[in-house]
């Protein structure tokens, strides 16, 4: 064959490269063990902290969608604007009976739930305990999906006007009267004596707040118990989360206009608050994992800085390569090869050591919400390819370019 | 099948202009056992270089095969060299890591033979020069001599047209050298065109021509019975330099 003949090359076999390139990084165990781990810790922590963001964000959608989600909040006073109401001109409205009854009458509305909220010592069977009071009407149980677990709870009633009933959440049940049954017992709410008519299902906690530990009394008896001549909360249930917007502007009308034009109260839904709490969430997983990513890079600078040395100390090598044939394109395969399978080795290594760890961290604190998306794992792995690529492109680009006479020349 | 015409290789080195080879016209047939001697920085190993595709000469012309070599792109040279040419060092420049089934099959490597050929053909390779029982054993628990076989079948297993030796004795006990020249020797019998750098005048006395080179030029052309008188020639270079070129 004549030179100026096309010679025949068939590519170097990628399964060949692998093994030339997989046979540098064995012949420097120590080395790159640890320039391997230093991607291997980068993507551990950047898998780990944003498994425990998204296990946040999901905990926390979770905890506010445990009421449904076609359910709007109104209460007193404007938080969204500056400036305190009543201060400056007009006399500020004060949410009342009237309004919820009003709500009842919008179209799509289904129940309304009028609530006062108090703190008091309630006391039975000789012991005491300060929880939070709710006074409420009947539609409560089914507009927050609680069970009454035994007996009934606050009767139907004339929202106006109060009897001495108190229904008990299981908290403040077990803390009382312990397995003992409570049902027809009394209770003292500050002072004032209420017959227990009824005992709730346990419903559990809300962002580590013990929602069982509290009474249910009418809303006409906490009022009065409290002195109190407006609601805490109205709470509204409609039959589609699709009409949520819509509602909440014919609320937000409606009260305007009975609130002589001010709108001095402030309606939350319950999307808005998933949403916004879900922004937050994501800034969160964004920082955390914002900082895990620094870890990496300087797990990159560890490699790029492991290759551009590997490439000075086998310049030989090099030259000898490029003299049986091997072309520069060939050579830069190779070193990019070998440094792609240093981070994707290091980083599957880290990926499986975060998924470990996770599953301890899980077992470890039961609290302590934890989720790893499949998706980051790829995208772990993916990251510590282009890591790879990225920090081992420059030292195989020097090594390719290396002139092969020299390159000989150096022993 | 190599003319080399007018070729020059010249550094520069600020100013100064450092001409490594100056005005080498020569002509090598094929099948020609060639030795080039010279004291150190004579050029003897840059020529080397050049007829084998590693470097490129300044100015004048290079054929191979009748066709221009000079100012082909770095792809190209790299595919003469993997075809046409084998090198056999002076340092054996086998890589420390493979064994030396492996390293013999690193050309191969590089063309793209499918493994179950590569496999056969270093093996039927190194079997012939009396290695098969050092086929997994890694350079470093291989003899000078072994290593340098190693060498020398790993430059010949894409069968190529010529070899190109760098002082390929340089590391070896005078057996272990005579064994290496036999082989070497024997490739050239079976048509190979050998190129030799040499110091050692046992080697240089087996070529059929010998160029001997001073300051980048050709000086003299021994060839015939004039061989045998190489020995002064040498004890001359010999106070003017040292073996490591």
């Amino acid at each position: 064959m004549s030179p100026d003949e096309p010679t025949t090359r068939n590519a170097l076999e990628f399964t060949d490269a692998l093994s030339l390139s997989g046979s540098a990084i064995r012949a420097y165990p120590l080395r790159s063990l640890l320039s391997g781990l230093g991607i291997g810790i980068g993507v551990m922590a950047v898998v780990l902290l944003t498994s425990i963001g998204e296990g946040t964000r999901r905990y926390v959608v979770e905890q506010f969608t445990q009421f449904g989600t076609n359910i709007i909040a109104i209460n007193p006073g404007k938080v969204e604007t500056g400036g305190m109401p009543g201060v400056f001109g007009g006399t500020t409205q004060k949410l009342s009976i009237a309004d919820a009854e009003a709500i009842a009458r919008l179209p799509d509305v289904q129940k309304v739930v009028p609530m006062s909220v108090g703190q008091a010592r309630v006391e039975g069977n000789n012991r005491g305990r300060s929880v939070y009071v709710y006074g409420s009407t009947s539609d409560l149980p089914e507009v927050f999906k609680f069970g009454v677990g035994q007996g009934q709870f606050v009767p139907k009633s004339d929202p106006r006007r109060g009897t001495q009933v108190a229904v008990l959440g299981p908290t403040l049940k077990r803390e009382l009267f312990e397995e003992a049954n409570a049902l027809g017992q009394f209770v003292r709410i500050s002072g004032v004596r209420f017959r227990i008519i009824g005992i709730m299902e346990p419903k559990g906690q809300m962002l580590g707040f013990d929602i069982d530990d509290a009474i249910y009394i009418p809303l006409a008896s906490s009022m009065q118990l409290f002195n109190q001549d407006e609601l805490n909360e109205i709470d509204v249930t409609f039959a589609h989360e699709d009409m949520t917007e819509a509602l909440a502007e014919s609320i937000r009308r409606l009260l305007t206009e009975r609130h002589n034009n001010k709108e001095d109260f402030t309606i939350t839904t319950q999307t808005a608050m998933i949403e916004t709490s879900g922004k937050v969430m994501n800034i969160v997983t964004l920082s955390v994992g914002a900082i895990a990513g620094i870890s990496l890079f300087v797990g990159a600078v560890g490699i790029f800085t492991m290759m551009w040395i590997s490439v000075g100390e086998r310049t030989s090598e090099i030259g000898l390569l490029r003299a049986v044939g091997a072309t520069e394109n060939q050579v830069l395969y190779l070193f990019l090869l070998e440094a792609v399978l240093l981070t994707t080795g290091g980083g599957a290594a880290g990926a499986l050591t975060a998924l470990g760890l996770g599953a301890l961290l899980r077992a470890a604190v039961p609290g302590l919400p934890v989720y790893t998306d499949p998706i980051y794992i790829f995208a772990a792995l993916g990251m510590s390819t282009l890591t790879g690529i990225v920090s081992g492109l420059a030292p195989a680009r020097r090594a390719a370019s290396l002139p092969p006479v020299e390159s000989l020349r150096s022993e | 099948m190599i003319r080399l015409e007018n070729i020059w290789k010249t550094y520069e080195m600020g100013d100064q202009k450092l001409h490594a080879l100056r005005e080498i016209n020569e002509e090598i047939r094929t099948g020609e056992h060639i030795a080039l001697i010279g004291p150190s920085g004579s050029g003897k190993s840059t020529l080397l270089n050049i007829i084998g595709c590693l470097d490129q000469p300044s100015q004048g012309s290079y054929s191979f095969d009748d066709t221009e070599i000079a100012h082909r792109t770095p792809q190209e040279l790299a595919d003469i060299r993997l075809h046409e040419l084998g090198f056999i060092f002076q340092a054996f420049h086998l890589v420390p890591r493979l064994t030396a089934l492996e390293n013999v099959t690193l050309p191969m490597l590089f063309a793209g033979i499918p493994k179950a050929e590569r496999l056969e053909r270093a093996k039927s390779v190194l079997a012939s020069i009396g290695l098969e029982p050092w086929f997994d054993h890694r350079p470093a628990e291989l003899s000078g001599g072994q290593k340098q076989r190693v060498a020398i079948a790993r430059a010949t297993v894409m069968n190529p047209r010529v070899l190109l030796a760098d002082e390929p004795t340089g590391n070896l006990d005078s057996d272990s050298g005579a064994q290496v020249l036999e082989l070497l020797n024997e490739r050239n019998r079976q048509g190979i065109t050998l190129i030799t750098v040499t110091h050692d005048p046992n080697v240089a006395r087996q070529a059929h021509r010998v160029l001997v080179l001073r300051d980048g030029s050709i000086v003299r052309h021994i060839e015939g019975t004039h061989l045998q008188s190489l020995s002064e020639l040498f004890t001359g270079f010999d106070s003017m330099d040292s073996p490591s070129d």
